[in-house]
């Protein structure tokens, strides 16, 4: 659904019947205006089938689902570029590069809407520790520390030091890192910090590994010259 | 992953083994997932062929794409409910 609305978003100038014609089966919601339908919900995942501005009729069998898969096909093969501009900005969004107002990586309450817990007839509550734990992660929620786009930055300067240092296994983990977030740019489908987790986690682990070496070459180089 | 990558640094041949079945336990865990391994696999992972390392990467960017899942039973070890459908069916 993402990348359908995406890319009718950006794409130029579309009209109605060209939409519908690349939709085929799929069922909207309102076949007028579909343009700027689609770019009101446009990054509002919960409106994408759901509510009152939703774009697409709720999708329960597996034929819808077939007819929406084929529909994504059709309508990036016919706008590529909308499709791409689309994706950037997903990937943007992913990466924590977006503005402040949508970038929420830090979620500790038991359901993300109050509404929600009539659903699931439970409320869960934060014992005292996990409260303590929540206070200090919430705490560090707008700093740089919950953005990724800044270990993916380090990430790209720390492979070529890996490379160069020799380091075997800091140059693999932060290439295994940098690689899923690559497949990010074309398989992420909404706002998830935890999509980044092992970009993170590798490009910490590959900082030690590149520190502690750097370290390690500095005292062999100082006992060196010690001895001369 | 983590575990996994870990136990690909060992010596012995049959802890390789077991890290090599961790990563593939892990690439069940994320569509994209065998892209992260394929960096560990190739870099870490020699078994004792001659293979040369570009044909490790053939190899295993083959088999990633094929075998890149491990069968439901293995990924119900991890996580709490077995999966019945494509993810292309959940977001296409």
């Amino acid at each position: 659904m993402a990348d359908v609305i995406g890319t009718i978003n950006y794409a130029h100038g579309p009209t109605d019947t060209a939409i519908m014609s690349l939709l085929g089966e799929v069922q909207l919601a309102k076949q007028t205006e579909i343009q700027r339908r689609a770019s009101a919900v446009y990054g509002r995942e919960r409106f994408y089938a759901g509510g009152e501005m939703r774009f697409f009729e709720p999708v329960k069998t597996n034929e819808q689902r077939e007819a929406l898969y084929g529909a994504r096909r059709a309508v990036v093969a016919a706008y590529p570029i909308a499709y791409l501009r689309h994706r950037m900005t997903e990937m943007l969004r992913v990466i924590g590069f977006s503005g402040p107002t949508s970038w929420k990586p830090v979620y500790t309450s038991y359901v993300e809407f109050p509404t929600d817990a009539e659903g699931v007839q439970q409320q869960a509550r934060s014992s005292r520790l996990q409260q303590l734990i929540a206070h200090w992660v919430t705490a560090l929620a707008s700093t740089r520390v919950f953005r990724p786009y800044w270990y993916l930055v380090l990430a790209l300067v720390l492979l070529p030091v890996a490379l160069v240092q020799r380091n075997r296994l800091a140059a693999i983990l932060v290439a295994s890192g940098v690689s899923l977030e690559a497949a990010l740019f074309f398989m992420s489908f909404r706002l998830d910090f935890r999509a980044n987790h092992w970009l993170i986690v590798s490009t910490m682990l590959g900082l030690v590994f590149v520190l502690h070496a750097h370290r390690e070459r500095r005292r062999t180089h100082a006992r060196a010259a010690l001895a001369r | 992953m983590l575990a996994g990558t870990a136990a690909l640094t060992s010596e012995r041949f049959r802890v390789r083994l077991g890290g090599l079945a961790l990563v593939w336990l892990a690439c069940g865990m994320r569509e994209t997932a065998w892209l992260a391994a394929l960096p560990i696999i190739v870099g870490l992972f020699s078994s004792r062929t001659t293979q040369t390392r570009w044909r490790r990467v053939a190899f295993i960017s083959r088999f990633g794409q094929r075998y890149s899942r491990p069968p439901p039973r293995a990924s119900w070890l991890l996580i709490d409910n077995d999966y019945e459908y494509s993810d292309r069916y959940l977001e296409p």
